[in-house]
């Protein structure tokens, strides 16, 4: 399961061995993909994310290690956003069993709102700081290790190319220039479309 | 830690990252650490209708297991170096 159901004791987190509380903010609303859960309060563990609900709606948890990307996104008027200002993320599901709500492509879409917009640059640090600590258990950055005997099956799946094929790339940037996306890389674009 | 070393030379400047889930982004990148995780500002999501819960992101912290492919400028990157670090690299691999 991609979201699960932490252990709770008197409307506060227990925490797991070693766990540290990075952040906790109350009246976070959390939303999973389009259902709103209303208000509780969201705690930031150096382990994992773990939201409780005010009222009757329950508590999660979220590994860190499952959250592909987060972000801060604003309420903007020009844009189709129908959220409020929020920290959003993208969990995988790495479990072959059942997805917990409809998932599209193995992935879930959480939110945080808070009740205050100028809480999010601080919960987006506290999720940053989150994912920095928990990096993936086979950590293939590491030069000096011995223990390569491991990741003998992992290398098809987890190259991380920094060179394509000249195919492929050549047709990637022709998408991206038939788009405008890459007239001028280099300069802060200011303008949204 | 030659990609680390890379990336960590591309800090402020702007790259693509295609993710795992298919998310195209481009943007300032901001942060690096040694897992490759990438911080970036100002980003711009590729084909936004198709997901819509980024398209008004403006900074985002990707996760270095979910990038799949990463796109640099040009002349940003010592094609040869590169070549020659990931042969070096993948030679010691196979020594363990």
């Amino acid at each position: 399961m991609v979201i699960l159901l932490p252990e709770i004791k008197d409307k506060k987190p227990v925490l797991l061995l070693e766990e540290t509380i990075l952040l906790e903010l109350d009246q976070i609303e959390m939303y999973i993909v389009d259902a709103s859960y209303s208000s509780g309060t969201l705690y930031v563990t150096s382990r994992r994310l773990i939201w409780i609900s005010d009222s009757n709606k329950g508590s999660y948890s979220i590994s860190c290690r499952s959250i592909v990307i987060h972000g801060v996104s604003r309420l903007d008027e020009n844009e189709k956003s129908s959220f409020p200002s929020c920290v959003v993320c993208q969990i995988e599901n790495e479990s072959e069993l059942e997805p917990f709500c409809s998932i599209e492509n193995n992935y879930v879409t959480v939110r945080f709102i808070p009740s205050n917009e100028d809480l999010l640059q601080e919960m987006y640090k506290a999720f940053s700081k989150a994912a920095e600590l928990n990096p993936d258990p086979k950590n293939r950055e590491d030069e000096s290790s011995l223990s390569d005997n491991e990741y003998e099956n992992e290398n098809e799946n987890d190259e991380q190319q920094v060179m394509l094929p000249k195919d492929a790339f050549e047709n990637f940037m022709k998408k991206l220039e038939v788009n405008g996306q890459f007239e001028d890389p280099e300069e802060e674009d200011d303008e949204k479309n | 830690m030659i990609f680390y070393q890379l990336f960590k030379k591309l800090v402020g400047k702007v790259i693509t990252v295609e993710l795992k889930n298919d998310l195209i982004i481009t943007g300032l990148l901001e942060k690096v650490d040694q897992y490759i995780n990438l911080q970036f500002a100002n980003i711009k999501i590729f084909e936004p209708e198709n997901h819509p819960q980024f398209a008004s992101t403006e900074s985002c912290f990707i996760r270095g297991k979910s990038i799949r492919y990463v796109f640099l400028p040009e002349n940003t990157i010592d094609n040869e170096l590169i070549q020659e670090s990931t042969k070096e690299y993948h030679e010691k691999r196979k020594q363990n």
